[in-house]
């Protein structure tokens, strides 16, 4: 018994030692290679798993609202059934087409070179904010690229494999954008606080009157996004007086609990 | 039960729980599936093999995290290690006693991938992350135990242990 328990913990240790010199690799380029092909590898297993969830929450949604109307009319039952199934797959198709349409509205506004990507999986538990994309290094996709979606920033890659990249998005505590206010001409930093965003604006201009609303871009400065990206709008404001910086809450531009099509600039090349 | 097979299934998990958790998440609470998995599997099995779905199950969670390559692992290791200290025996005399069990581990688990991810230079907001992520998340894998119990226990029936020879 006490033989058994000696090995037990043995085992503990080994597992413990193991995982610490791989958190210590896990920055090397043969642990990011290996990972990244790992990643590739069980990517189709992911799109499916993903696909088919999209498939049965649209059915779900579609069966409740069967329920519903059943109470109201029953004979029509059938044809409710079949034109919520419809419904359904519209509102998928329209969700689509109005990322699509952004993204393009996007290219035009800004031509450049962009790959469009899904984002095909999430932080596990949510303690950080990444997301993983279904497009890699054979896309053209480097780290430290900006991403994006029609309506505005959405981070920077952080790691890339051969089929996946993964994306620091900007509500990350490890985020910072240097940002802009136009119309009251001031300059910050967009910081992620995990649960939303934050503007702290460090040399404030004599007399600063930011409102409720006021658009939030990108600055262009450092180097690492470029200039006049939408990051959001102010939400939140209210001024310190004696304090040397201002902080308000930012709303984002982006719905990050609803990306699904991101777009990766290729021909932006930050700085770091 | 088979290595491969223990792997399939936690994959399964892993990936249920990184595509299809944020759209069942509750007030910013996200469900846990590996880690009930592993608290589940060691008070059916026992701790060598709450150390062996520790270390499968963070794996594959690792391949999808933001976290330096390994730290999944290593807090599922250390869950893996807190299940392996109570008998199998006391686990299994009040349904109370596992999901108590989950809930501890939920926050051994959370906290110990904050406290890698500060070690490894990232900025931790542990105030917030612990009202909207830790605790939330305690609660919810602590409801969710019984579901994923039941299951493992039916795949603990299909695959049982090989009766050891009494000399």
């Amino acid at each position: 018994m006490r033989r058994t328990q000696a090995r037990t913990t043995i085992y503990f240790l080994l597992a413990i030692v193991a995982s610490v010199v791989l958190i210590n690799l896990s920055h090397t380029a043969g642990v990011q290679r290996a990972k990244g092909i790992a990643q590739a590898i069980i990517l189709p297993a992911v799109v499916a798993i993903d696909t088919a969830s999209n498939g049965v929450s649209h059915v779900l949604g579609t069966l409740q609202e069967i329920g519903q109307v059943r109470q109201e009319n029953q004979e029509l039952r059938n044809q409710v059934d079949r034109l919520e199934t419809e419904l359904a797959r519209l509102q998928a198709d329209k969700n689509e087409n109005v990322a699509l349409k952004e993204a393009l509205k996007f290219q035009q506004e800004r031509p450049g070179k962009i790959v469009t990507a899904n984002v095909v999986a999430r932080e596990p538990e949510g303690l950080a904010r990444t997301v993983l994309l279904d497009v890699g290094d054979r896309n053209g996709v480097k780290p430290n690229m900006v991403v994006v979606t029609g309506r505005g920033l959405v981070g920077r890659v952080a790691e890339v494999g051969p089929l996946t990249a993964k994306v620091v998005l900007a509500l990350d505590t490890n985020s910072k954008v240097n940002a802009q206010l136009p119309v009251s001409r001031a300059a910050g930093t967009v910081e992620g606080t995990g649960v939303g965003m934050q503007i702290k604006i460090t040399t404030p201009p004599a007399g600063l009157s930011v409102g409720p609303g006021e658009e939030i871009l990108t600055s262009g400065l450092g180097g690492n996004y470029p200039a006049k990206l939408r990051i959001g709008r102010i939400a939140n404001f209210q001024r310190r007086d004696y304090a040397i910086e201002q902080l308000a809450d930012v709303q984002p531009a982006v719905d990050f609990a609803r990306l699904q099509l991101v777009l990766v600039l290729l021909d932006f090349l930050p700085l770091r | 039960m088979k290595l491969y097979v223990s792997g399939l299934l936690l994959l399964l998990f892993a990936v249920v729980q990184v595509t299809e958790g944020h759209h069942v998440a509750i007030v910013g609470a996200l469900p846990s599936l590996v880690l009930v998995a592993v608290v589940s599997w060691g008070t059916l099995r026992g701790g060598l093999q709450a150390l062996q779905w520790g270390i499968l199950g963070g794996l594959w969670l690792d391949l999808f995290s933001g976290f330096p390559m390994g730290s999944h692992i290593f807090a599922l290791v250390v869950v893996a290690f807190l299940v392996s200290l109570g008998e199998r025996a006391v686990f299994q005399s009040h349904f109370a006693f596992p999901i108590i069990l989950v809930f501890v581990a939920t926050f051994v688990y959370e906290v110990t991938l904050l406290i890698l991810a500060a070690a490894s230079g990232q900025r931790v907001a542990f105030d917030t992350l612990f009202q909207t992520a830790v605790f939330p998340a305690a609660v919810y894998n602590a409801a969710l135990f019984p579901l994923i119990h039941a299951v493992l226990k039916r795949v603990d029936r299909r695959f049982p242990l090989p009766v050891q020879p009494e000399w």
